[in-house]
């Protein structure tokens, strides 16, 4: 377990967050700019010190201002990866990797030189000078070097907020492939809702210096009383699943849930494998009954679980279909001519599905 | 084409700059640490001290050293009695008056490459598990080499031509502590010696000229190096 409790005083702003989360997977601190993220990775890594507060992993303490617990930054183990990716420039590419590994005497490897550089497709750039590497390079570098210094957790600072469109597609890509094969636990701050989505199994939701809520990604993602991310106009859900048959003459597959099925088409989907995807509430329509000669390629069986008026003005329903939780945002004036209520069985009529990674 | 004493002076000259350099450089170093990173109490005052020898008549300077560093001064008398080092009329000596006169221009050129440096990055080496001394010599160390460097060229180049405190603590022997600035004083005082003069100054206008330009050159091809 991931014990974080910072309280500390910036300026006018205070910094007081306290949230607990499993050691594995990614969890990521997901809020507006401005709110805290980066300070609280300072404080977690020692480069910021908190007033109170406690900071451990399992049996591991970092920092306890009860018990004046205060482990030195070299000492602590925790990889960091900023957001300006802070590579040394008066070393090449290799010794920059090198750096953090020839420093992590003694703790567990994770991770091997040769891996690092595969994963994160660096091989090319060993002999590089840092200054002649583009911005998604660097990034990459700095996610290896940090790794390399076989680290305890490692802390992402939005990693792709200094990259190009077409290059975080690239490094999210790298990120989902350490997320699978290397067992370091890490915590990815960002304001965006996309690399979220592709990399979190756990959130924790920060608002001006407090995190608000906390919980498993995706069951955050389809409660309503999260307004960070239910009032957002993209608000939605992902649901984790299994590629079943892919039908060649109608370019269709078939993904199953817990307790459903999605098809969809042209989509590159290998059969077997598991895939986050993504539904919009706007891209959920509602019907009492099945629609007869409709083109929604998916119309699901649902029950209306909760219903919620967002501050946007429309309504913000929570359906549950098969074992999984779905979003649909719908008018007021079709919640009147509809009918619907908490425990109204309906149909989802579903727009379009998209895959989040 | 030089004479054997000017070839003296000369060298002696090239021996003085050099191990003037050599003593205070790491010092240096040491003091711009202090006041670029360090907070303490009476640091304008240390400022101040470090600075003064750019500012007080060199002779002044070479008067203090020699109340201090005379075979009668305090520190001088007990360097003899302990090691047998006297700076008083000694090449030694040379050594010290013109590593105090060129103390302040390394302390500013290195001041300045350390507050230049992005502490992120030693934030960063840090987090890979550096500690204090390793992260100065593997980090902030070689990113304000452009200045050590730059830093330590002028002072050499300087330290060729320092004169005022140079012959009030150590006089001007010739072969023994006349360097090139006190040779062409020398020289000068002499109604025949405007030839020789005139050739040591432009010995002088040259070394101090390609130290600048060697300096700058340097500072240009690291700050290269390191991308800047």
């Amino acid at each position: 377990m991931l014990r974080i409790k910072v309280a500390r005083q910036l300026g006018d702003f205070r910094l007081d967050v306290r949230f607990e989360a499993p050691e594995l997977g990614v969890t990521s601190l997901f809020g507006a700019s401005g709110t805290g993220k980066s300070s609280l990775l300072q404080a977690i890594a020692g480069l910021l010190r908190p007033e109170r507060g406690h900071i451990s992993i399992g049996e591991l303490t970092f920092f306890d201002s009860e018990h004046r617990i205060d482990m030195p930054v070299q000492d602590r183990g925790i990889g960091y990866v900023f957001q300006d990716s802070r590579l040394f420039p008066h070393l090449s590419v290799e010794q920059n990797l090198r750096y953090g590994q020839t420093r992590s005497r003694g703790r567990e490897r994770r991770i091997s030189f040769d891996d690092a550089i595969s994963v994160l497709a660096i091989d090319q750039l060993l002999e590089r000078r840092v200054h002649d590497l583009s911005g998604g390079e660097k990034q990459r570098v700095a996610i290896g070097r940090a790794l390399l210094a076989q680290p305890r957790l490692l802390l992402l600072d939005e990693p792709l907020a200094s990259v190009d469109d077409a290059r975080k597609d690239e490094i999210l890509a790298c990120l989902e492939r350490l997320r699978a094969q290397v067992p370091v636990p890490m915590l990815y701050v960002s304001h965006s809702l996309t690399e979220v989505v592709r990399i979190a199994d756990h959130l924790v939701v920060m608002e001006e210096g407090v995190a608000t809520a906390t919980g498993a990604f995706r069951e955050m993602l389809s409660r309503l009383d999260v307004a960070a991310l239910s009032e957002r106009p993209d608000a939605g859900v992902v649901v984790e699943c299994l590629a079943g048959e892919t039908d060649e003459a109608m370019h269709t597959t078939v993904l199953l849930f817990q307790g459903g099925a999605l098809t969809v088409s042209g989509l590159q989907v290998k059969s077997g494998s598991f895939y986050r995807v993504r539904i919009a509430a706007r891209d959920v329509a509602i019907a009492l009954a099945m629609p007869i000669g409709a083109s929604f390629q998916n119309m699901l069986p649902a029950v209306i679980r909760q219903l919620h008026h967002r501050q946007r003005g429309d309504v913000m329903l929570r359906l549950q279909v098969g074992d999984e939780f779905f979003l649909a945002a719908v008018t007021p004036a079709a919640v009147a001519r509809l009918g619907l209520y908490e425990g109204l069985s309906v149909f989802a009529l579903l727009k379009s599905v998209a895959l989040a990674g | 084409m030089l004479t054997d004493l000017e070839w003296s002076a000369l060298r002696l000259s090239l021996i003085v700059a050099t191990c003037s350099v050599a003593v205070s450089l790491p010092l240096a170093i040491g003091v711009a640490w202090l006041l670029e990173r360090v907070r303490f109490r009476g640091k304008a005052l240390a400022d101040t001290i470090v600075h003064l020898p750019m500012v007080l008549p060199p002779v002044v300077i070479g008067y203090l050293l020699l109340l201090g560093f005379g075979v009668h001064g305090p520190i001088g008398a007990f360097l003899d009695r302990e090691l047998g080092i006297r700076f008083a009329f000694t090449r030694a000596g040379a050594i010290l008056a013109t590593a105090v006169m060129t103390f302040p221009l390394i302390v500013r050129a290195v001041r300045l490459a350390m507050s230049s440096i992005d502490r992120g990055l030693e934030d960063a080496a840090r987090t890979l598990g550096a500690g204090p001394v390793d992260r100065f010599v593997s980090v902030t160390l070689p990113l304000m080499m452009p200045g050590i460097l730059s830093g330590a060229i002028v002072a050499f180049s300087a330290g060729l031509g320092e004169f005022g405190a140079v012959v009030t603590l150590v006089a001007n022997i010739p072969g023994q502590t006349q360097t090139l600035p006190l040779a062409i004083y020398a020289a000068l005082q002499s109604p025949t010696g405007e030839q020789v003069a005139a050739r040591l100054a432009t010995i002088s206008f040259t070394l101090a000229f390609a130290g600048l330009f060697l300096s700058e050159l340097l500072r240009r091809r690291v700050q290269q190096r390191l991308g800047r």
